[in-house]
């Protein structure tokens, strides 16, 4: 069947009869140049495609469909500010977000890059005031220690990016301590807060609606706590509020009715998705742990990034490239399983960031005319730090019985400087085992000799597309540089699927129902209407306290 | 005896005038090709300036001729060598010791360290000296107080001497001879012994300090009186009256230096961060007088008006090193305050960190401070802030907060007055 009524999918399908049968290990046979013809790069990042299950007739097959789905227009549609989110009917401006102060764009004929740059100097205000020790909290101690409280995408991306740049601190960004807490049931906050001093202790409040239930619920009990904590002190409520409390959201009035006076307000904007929200105020813990400047290079990386995929040749295009193979992958081949395998320890949040944000972009079932889909849109996808999925689910994916794609994520360079000769063997070791499962999961055994003559329980079958994707080294911009480029990976598949990536109306229900169960575990009232299995549930549940 | 002085550490100078007062031919020198003259040695914000008394005893001994200055080639040549280093300057030492080595020979050779570069250092130099050739060098610690580092030296009650060389030890105790009449106690010890003794004496005063700040602290929450508690601990023949007095913390170069050295020995050889812990919180302690402020005024200070008295680290020295002035005054003026600061003689020092602007006034007298102020922070226990002129200062201040980070006031008298009165731990 030709899942996307083109003519380039007729030929893709011919084309996938034909390449479904291919043996990643025979390309190479056939082509010992694949490196050359399937690697790409731009400036301290390369992608390399060559261990994917393709010829240069499928990429050329792939950008044509691209180009009949009118990806060229969709890239500026997206830039421009068009309103590409029609269900919720606003734009996606994550790349203005990192668009330098001295350009122009202008959305209802606002210079939006005005309020952005506004809010960032804004939000360099605060950090420096916090670095220099001048946050004092209602005591008149400097605050020294802050826990961002949010979930999603306030929670995510921060906490990704301050794993990943824990090497970028500055002098001053050291002396603070920063935590994450997500968790609705608030296990992440309980024990935090067993060791934390409350005198020193800022609360960020990270809500985009500001009525995340698991937000609030835990700042609310952030609250209580400072208020316990504070005995031998009259502080009142508005003081603890004032100093222990900053909130960063599109919703300013919701921030004052919780409490938090304006003048501890960061802001973002309903056009920002909450998993593309990290490049704004949403931010601020990247900014407290690697300072302004670094975080101002986290964003120039991302910008160049944007550039590159706005106005490359989807030739070389790598944001482009990197979706029409999974596009290849989960449409012609059938393959529904993506696995994320970082390896570099620095980036071991980067599966479940990625999770958050392939999955609820485009794990949609309608397209943007409101129809059923008739093709495979998001795989699963998950992962974890190569080196120790290698003691977990690698088995899965060298003898498993479901084909799996996989990206390889590392970098070349890692622990420079002369005294670092143990740890530059360990980085050694990380590169040789990465090197090496790509290569058998792509090739198979056919890697050594003699092979065909092990027993089927020690044979290697190998076929599992593999990219890899390189940085130079590690640092701000080619961080940012590698998460804008899956954003437009993202953003590609979405085109290519025909589906609205910018919404996530399947996690409402969930909410809405909740809230209506919380009577019947009260015990206040039984609901009959509920299914056997819920009702059972609760009466177990109150039975027990 | 020919002597030469190294450096200008407030042991050097205080050294070099009593030894050359006891017809000593002392020669003073920064480094070997260095020839500065007296007044370029004594230029303000220098240590000799900044010690009460001690230029006019070193001009008396210049204009006697038993000091000179800026003859390195004649110093290297003496048979007697002090060091008297900042703690950074360790590889000078090395410099100064090497080239003495080439200059004196066969000259018996006595090198004295009272610098503090650390434990075992007197030893590394000592590696650098001709032991067959009568070289010998001690390490003698220094128990000067800055304010009265005169009075300390020439009165000194005890003299522990780090050297094993009885020949060295002969001539040392020679040059003391002078001095000992107040000596109540001698000891002849090893080099790391002696350095190490002088971070134990002061590891344990801060420990003392720390201590008091913290039950200060303490009674200032369960609103209990810290000088109370303080009369009773100083009754007991155990511990004594010394270092008992609370305040908001303790400053100056020498002894801050030397508890990092302790620290640092602690940390790395026992793992231990019980005196880092006491730096830290000697840190916060600094500026408690603001947070007194802060609280206060509910956290709301800014363009409050604070008359700040107090900026040396402690009365009698002009001397502003590691001064809780520094901090409180930096963070009053990043909250915003405006500051009118006074201090008897640091006033010039603290005003090249932070210069006279629209948001720092120096006032020459400290009742001048106080208009429209919203509050007194007092720093420093000058004589001169113990009995001001209360009715004086009530009409002055817009605000009658005081502030007091020393304890100098009593805190019912001021109260009765009508001051709002903040003490330490009480």
């Amino acid at each position: 069947m030709n899942v996307f009524a083109t003519e380039a999918g007729t030929d893709l399908y011919e084309h996938a009869t034909i390449m479904g049968k291919a043996h990643i290990a025979s390309l190479f046979q056939q082509n010992n140049q694949r490196f050359e013809d399937f690697s790409y790069s731009v400036p301290g990042l390369l992608l390399d495609l060559s261990k994917q299950r393709i010829t240069a007739e499928t990429l050329q097959l792939l950008c044509e469909l691209a180009r009949e789905k009118q990806l060229k227009q969709w890239i500026e549609d997206l830039y421009n500010g068009e309103k590409i989110n029609t269900s919720e009917n606003r734009p996606a401006l994550h790349t203005a977000l990192r668009t330098p102060a001295d350009q122009r764009l202008n959305v209802d004929d606002e210079d939006i890059l005005v309020p952005i740059h506004e809010n960032l100097s804004r939000m360099e205000t605060l950090v420096n005031c916090i670095h220099a020790g001048q946050w004092l909290g209602g005591t008149g101690h400097p605050i020294d220690t802050i826990v961002n409280i949010g979930v999603g995408g306030s929670d995510l991306g921060p906490f990704m990016a301050c794993k990943a740049l824990g090497e970028f601190t500055t002098e001053r960004s050291r002396k603070v301590e920063i935590h994450f807490v997500s968790s609705m049931d608030g296990s992440h906050l309980s024990s935090l807060l067993d060791r934390l001093n409350p005198t020193r202790t800022l609360f960020v409040i990270s809500s985009k609606s500001f009525t995340t239930i698991d937000t609030l619920a835990n700042a609310e009990t952030a609250k209580e706590w400072l208020k316990r904590a504070d005995q031998h002190v009259d502080m009142d409520e508005a003081l603890i509020l004032k100093r222990h409390f900053i909130g960063v959201s599109a919703t300013p009035k919701r921030m004052i009715d919780w409490g938090i006076p304006e003048s501890n307000h960061l802001y973002f904007w309903e056009w920002t998705g909450g998993r593309y929200s990290m490049w704004s105020t949403i931010g601020l813990p990247i900014a407290l742990r690697i300072g302004m400047q670094g975080f101002r290079d986290m964003l120039a990386g991302a910008h160049a990034m944007d550039n590159h995929f706005r106005n490359s040749e989807f030739e070389t295009n790598l944001p482009v490239l990197l979706a029409l193979t999974g596009i290849w992958n989960i449409n012609f081949l059938g393959i529904t399983a993506h696995a994320i395998l970082p390896y570099d320890g620095r980036l071991s949040h980067l599966p479940s960031y990625l999770e958050q944000l392939e999955m609820e972009s485009n794990g949609k079932n309608t397209t943007r005319s409101n129809e059923m889909v008739g093709y495979n849109t998001c795989p699963v996808l998950w992962g974890e730090i190569g080196t120790n999925a290698q003691h977990a689910f690698y088995q899965l994916l060298h003898q498993g019985t479901i084909p799996v794609m996989c990206d390889f994520i590392t970098c070349s360079t890692r622990y420079e400087g002369p005294n670092n000769i143990e740890l530059k063997h360990q980085h050694q070791l990380n590169l040789s085992n990465c090197l090496a499962q790509s290569q058998i999961l792509a090739l198979g055994d056919t890697v050594i000799e003699g092979a065909e003559n092990a027993p089927p329980h020690k044979r290697y079958r190998g076929n599992q597309p593999c990219s890899t994707l390189l940085l130079d080294k590690l640092t701000p911009e080619t961080f940012g540089a590698l998460i804008a480029l899956y954003e437009h990976k993202v953003f590609v598949q979405s085109v290519i699927w025909n589906i609205n990536p910018f919404d996530q109306w399947g996690v409402e229900l969930g909410k809405t129902i909740a809230t209506g169960l919380l009577p019947a575990l009260d015990g206040s009232s039984e609901n009959v209407s509920l299914d056997s299995s819920t009702r059972g549930l609760i009466k177990h549940i109150n039975t027990k306290r | 005896m020919k002597i030469a002085v190294w450096g200008s550490e407030l042991i050097g100078w205080t050294a070099a005038t009593a030894f050359a007062e006891f017809g000593n031919q002392v020669h003073v020198n920064q480094m070997p090709d260095s020839q500065q003259s007296l007044s370029e040695q004594s230029e303000p914000n220098s240590i000799l300036f900044n010690e009460p008394g001690l230029l006019s005893h070193v001009k008396a001994q210049y204009d006697q001729g038993n000091l000179t200055f800026g003859e390195p080639y004649a110093a290297l040549e003496c048979p007697i060598q002090i060091l008297a280093l900042h703690p950074d300057q360790f590889p000078l030492a090395k410099t100064i010791i090497q080239r003495v080595n080439q200059q004196v020979q066969p000259q018996q050779l006595v090198v004295i360290n009272y610098s503090t570069f650390g434990l075992g250092a007197t030893d590394e130099l000592a590696a650098l000296l001709d032991t067959d050739k009568q070289q010998a060098i001690a390490y003698i610690p220094d128990q000067l107080s800055e304010g009265s580092a005169y009075d300390n030296f020439i009165k000194a009650r005890t003299l522990v001497i780090g050297c094993q060389s009885n020949e060295a030890n002969k001539i040392i105790k020679a040059l003391y001879k002078p001095f000992s009449r107040s000596l109540e106690q001698m000891m002849i010890v090893k080099r790391r012994e002696a350095e190490f003794m002088k971070f134990a004496v002061n590891g344990m005063l801060a420990l003392r300090l720390g201590y008091i700040n913290e039950l200060a602290n303490l009674a200032d929450l369960l609103h209990i009186d810290i000088d109370t508690i303080t009369a009773g601990m100083g009754s007991d023949p155990r511990i004594g009256k010394h270092y008992l007095s609370p305040g908001c913390g303790f400053g100056g170069a020498h002894f801050s230096k030397s508890i990092q050295n302790m620290a640092e020995l602690l940390k790395t050889n026992r793992n231990s961060i019980i005196l880092n812990t006491l730096l830290e919180e000697n840190e916060k302690q600094k500026v408690l007088p603001f947070r007194k402020l802060w609280r206060h005024y509910k956290a709301d200070v800014s363009n409050l008006k604070v008359a700040v008295w107090g900026l040396s680290f402690k009365p009698n020295t002009a001397s502003i090193q590691n001064a809780p002035s520094l901090q409180v005054v930096e963070t009053l003026l990043a909250q915003g305050c405006k500051v009118h600061a006074h201090d008897p003689q640091a006033m010039m020092n603290f005003a090249k960190h932070f210069p006279s602007t629209g948001e720092i006034a120096y006032y020459n007298q400290a009742i001048e401070t106080l208009k429209d102020a919203d509050a007194l922070i007092i720093l420093t226990e000058w004589n001169e802030y113990y009995s001001p002129d209360y009715y004086q200062m009530l009409e002055l201040m817009k605000n009658p907060v005081i502030i007091d980070g020393r304890n100098i006031m009593d805190k019912e008298l001021m109260e009765s007055f009508g001051f709002v009165y903040y003490g330490v731990g009480r």
